[in-house]
């Protein structure tokens, strides 16, 4: 009676429950356009288009002796970081600042919280200050998804990592590095190397070449970073580096954590290298006009060969470069879609009810 | 000598064959008539239920009710008022308390707040190791005789199998009850389903076997020691198999799950919705099937509430940060209820997984309508629709996730030995 397979058979469901109080999509204003930037899941491909042609135009403005736009004037970012970071905060109050925003940095693990301020409680007391958007990096996964369903209409929120989750802004840096070396993705292979259980920009990034139309994502890693079942994500999950480069045209390394040592995740940092290293000799298995990828901050001797790292080809610095148009591009649409919408509901107040 | 008539009523029989338009009287707090319209006796006070079903009062084998200590959560008065609400007429309290249950002061303390509330009969669960810490025994026959129904570690896994054999060895001597939600203290600690939802979203994982390692270990050890063991909680399919496999083998174990369980899946977590972090966590669809089929068959003996009562503090934090649990006694008939209509399961199978069920489990005298039993009692109008509103929540824990979903079947009085403690007729 309790036999496994096919024991839902006669219990036949009547009709679905799902959640009534699901909210369909908080990153999106009613006609469907991004307002918060949290995840690149479920994200439409010219949402994503329209990003990287917006940073395509962001370029020019960086490259300019005077690097600023006033597309954020008199708006203030404030750049709450729960999580020590300094080269993804840097780029985002640069990006601001280069939007003509006024930027407020919070380094939220020495102050707040170890007095004893809920997280809540911190957001209330920024939005009194009248912030107009928050960029969050928070340890736990769905933390910009929780502040973003707790602020005030007007307040864009911007996740810059949400525990493992999701690191939507640097995938789409990410996507702008191919898509300026590359060109089209729908041809290409793209291997990405690494502990991939662990990892938000893993994760973003195999959403966002799914939805733009990547022709064949390889994930590999041991079997304990990266489990059969994330081939639900929509990649190719390998075990063996060498066999998995054999073709590839971008190859993405990841950052490894040293504790997944001490946590029987792995062995050694020499066996991971041996087994997982991206050196030159295995980089001469992909095709000669590879590019080698790293959100970075590298591992050397670890993840990567110094030699790779800096070697020609590798776009590493360039990805930081373009990480600052990307941004920009990315909070300056958002806030134009936060101020559309809200006129737009402005100017017909009985729509809403 | 005050005698009570509820006429007009329909209830299911020890055979589980429905009775129409029957007659329970009770007197003096216990039922002393049990038959159909004709035979009528003469009794002081006559109760119309308008045909609607008349059902032995619920028993809830395991809730959390915070007091002492958590009383910013819950009070034993607050979810008392909710359970008898429910149509609860018993309800199993958890030892996780401040004192934790595990000194006869403190179960004297829970009976007499239980005395000064509402009136649903609390029975304690006395702590299996003192201070819940996993290494001494407490002293099981001295919590025994001061009320406390069965014994169990809370949501605290034993560690260490020596002590774990011990306490089942010790208790066994004793014909003590245990209750043990089988969780490997290694592998749980995650906060959501180790599967699909939480790898795409990135929430650490709690694998099913972090339930079935437990599992095989505690049934082996019941095997070697003859302990009385109560499996609270499951929530995986391999879980309700090996408690299958173990009661073919005339090992003496009994199963519950929580009634959440037997509704939200991981697909329910996929929003990062905090209501719906709960311990053990929601499982795959698979396993929510194996869990309503385990009901069915009876290979689980009963449904509880798994109430966890949280200040909404608790809960607006994320995901992971959140504290696990939810509310769930303001909507556990209206559950009940909808799980009859969602699958193929009897009213009369699922009436017995909350009365019959655990009492048996517990060798508990109520939870029937038989002269003799205890006159807990509850009327239903099992045709009433209603959608659930955490407005209308009882509870003080307000982290329930089930806003606007509609449900059907409604208490209209809950009689406790025979005095009626909630009523919606004026």
């Amino acid at each position: 009676m309790t036999n496994t397979q096919d024991s839902g058979a006669h219990l036949a469901i009547k009709k679905p429950d799902t959640m009534k109080s699901h909210q369909s999509d908080i990153q999106l204003t009613e006609s469907g356009e991004i307002k918060h930037f949290l995840t690149i899941e479920g994200l439409k491909r010219e949402r994503l288009v329209e990003i990287l042609d917006t940073a395509e135009s962001f370029v020019g403005v960086n490259d300019k002796a005077a690097k600023k736009v006033p597309l954020l004037r008199g708006k203030t970012v404030a750049n709450l970081f729960f999580e020590n970071s300094t080269r993804t905060r840097t780029t985002f109050e640069l990006a601001a600042k280069r939007l003509s925003a006024d930027v407020l940095n919070i380094n939220v693990n020495v102050s707040a919280v170890t007095k004893g301020e809920t997280l809540l409680d911190t957001l209330r007391n920024l939005q009194a200050m009248q912030c107009d958007m928050f960029v969050v990096r928070h340890s736990s996964s769905g933390a910009a998804h929780f502040i973003a369903s707790h602020v005030e209409p007007h307040i864009g929120v911007i996740n810059a990592g949400d525990g493992q989750h999701s690191h939507p802004t640097q995938a789409v840096l990410d996507m702008f590095a191919i898509r300026r070396n590359k060109g089209d993705f729908a041809n290409l292979k793209v291997v990405i190397v690494g502990d991939i259980l662990h990892s938000r920009v893993a994760r973003s990034q195999i959403h966002a070449l799914n939805i733009l139309g990547c022709g064949n994502i390889t994930a590999v890693g041991p079997k304990t970073l990266l489990p059969q079942q994330m081939q639900e994500l929509g990649v190719h999950v390998r075990h063996d580096l060498d066999d998995a480069l054999v073709g590839a045209d971008v190859v993405i390394g990841l950052r490894l954590q040293k504790e997944r040592m001490r946590s029987a995740l792995l062995s050694t940092e020499d066996e991971y290298y041996r087994s997982f290293g991206l050196t030159e000799r295995r980089m001469q298995l992909a095709k000669p006009d590879a590019i080698v990828m790293h959100p970075g901050p590298t591992n050397r001797g670890v993840e990567i060969e110094a030699s790779v790292a800096d070697g020609p080809q590798s776009i590493i610095l360039e990805q930081v470069t373009g990480g600052i148009a990307v941004r920009m591009a990315i909070m300056s649409i958002t806030m134009g879609n936060i101020e559309r919408s809200l006129a737009e509901a402005h100017a017909k107040p009985e729509a809403r009810s | 000598m005050s005698s009570t008539s509820i006429v007009n009523c329909r209830y299911f029989d020890a055979e589980q064959k429905e009775v129409q338009q029957g007659t329970v009287q009770y007197t003096d707090g216990l039922i002393t008539h049990v038959g159909n319209s004709n035979d009528q006796p003469s009794s002081e006070h006559t109760i119309d239920a308008g045909n609607h079903l008349l059902l032995p009062g619920l028993i809830d084998c395991y809730a959390r009710l915070r007091e002492p200590g958590f009383e910013k959560a819950a009070t034993i008065a607050s979810e008392t008022l909710a359970a008898a609400k429910n149509g609860i007429t018993t309800l199993f309290c958890s030892p996780d308390t401040d004192p934790i249950i595990d000194e006869p002061g403190t179960v004297e303390l829970i009976k007499r707040r239980a005395a000064a509330a509402i009136g649903v009969k609390v029975l304690p669960i006395g702590a299996l190791t003192s201070g819940l810490a996993g290494e001494h025994l407490s002293e099981m026959q001295i919590l025994f005789d001061s009320g406390c129904i069965a014994f169990s570690n809370g949501d605290n896994p034993i560690s260490d199998n020596q002590v774990l054999r011990r306490v089942m060895e010790y208790s066994a001597g004793f014909n003590l009850h245990l209750i043990i939600a089988p969780q490997d203290p290694w592998l749980s600690g995650g906060v959501a389903h180790e599967g699909s939802v939480s790898l795409r979203l990135g929430m650490p994982g709690i694998p099913s076997a972090a339930e079935t390692v437990a599992l095989s270990q505690l049934i082996e050890l019941c095997y070697q020691t003859g302990a009385k063991v109560h499996f609270s909680r499951l929530s995986t399919q391999r879980g309700v198999n090996l408690v299958s496999q173990a009661k073919k083998d005339n090992i003496a174990v009994t199963a519950d799950v929580g009634i959440d369980h037997l509704f939200l899946t991981e697909m329910d977590t996929s929003d990062f919705n905090s209501f719906c972090h709960a311990s053990p966590p929601f499982r795959s669809y698979q396993d929510r099937e194996a869990l309503r089929e385990g009901i069915a068959s009876g290979v689980l003996d009963a449904i509880c509430s798994n109430h966890a009562p949280h200040e909404l503090d608790a809960k607006l934090l994320p995901f992971a940060e959140s504290q696990p649990g939810l509310s769930s006694l303001d909507s556990f008939t209206g559950l009940l209820f909808k799980l009859s209509e969602e699958t193929d399961i009897s009213v009369q199978t699922l009436i017995e997984r909350v009365t019959a069920g655990p009492a048996r489990c517990f060798g508990l005298p109520q939870g029937k309508i038989e002269v003799g039993a205890p006159a807990d009692l509850c009327i239903i109008d099992a045709e009433s629709d209603w959608e659930f509103s955490p407005d209308n929540m009882l509870s003080s824990g307000k982290n329930n996730p089930y806003a606007g979903w509609d449900f059907r079947g409604q208490v209209e009085l809950t009689v406790v030995n025979g005095k009626t403690i909630y009523t919606t007729s004026s």
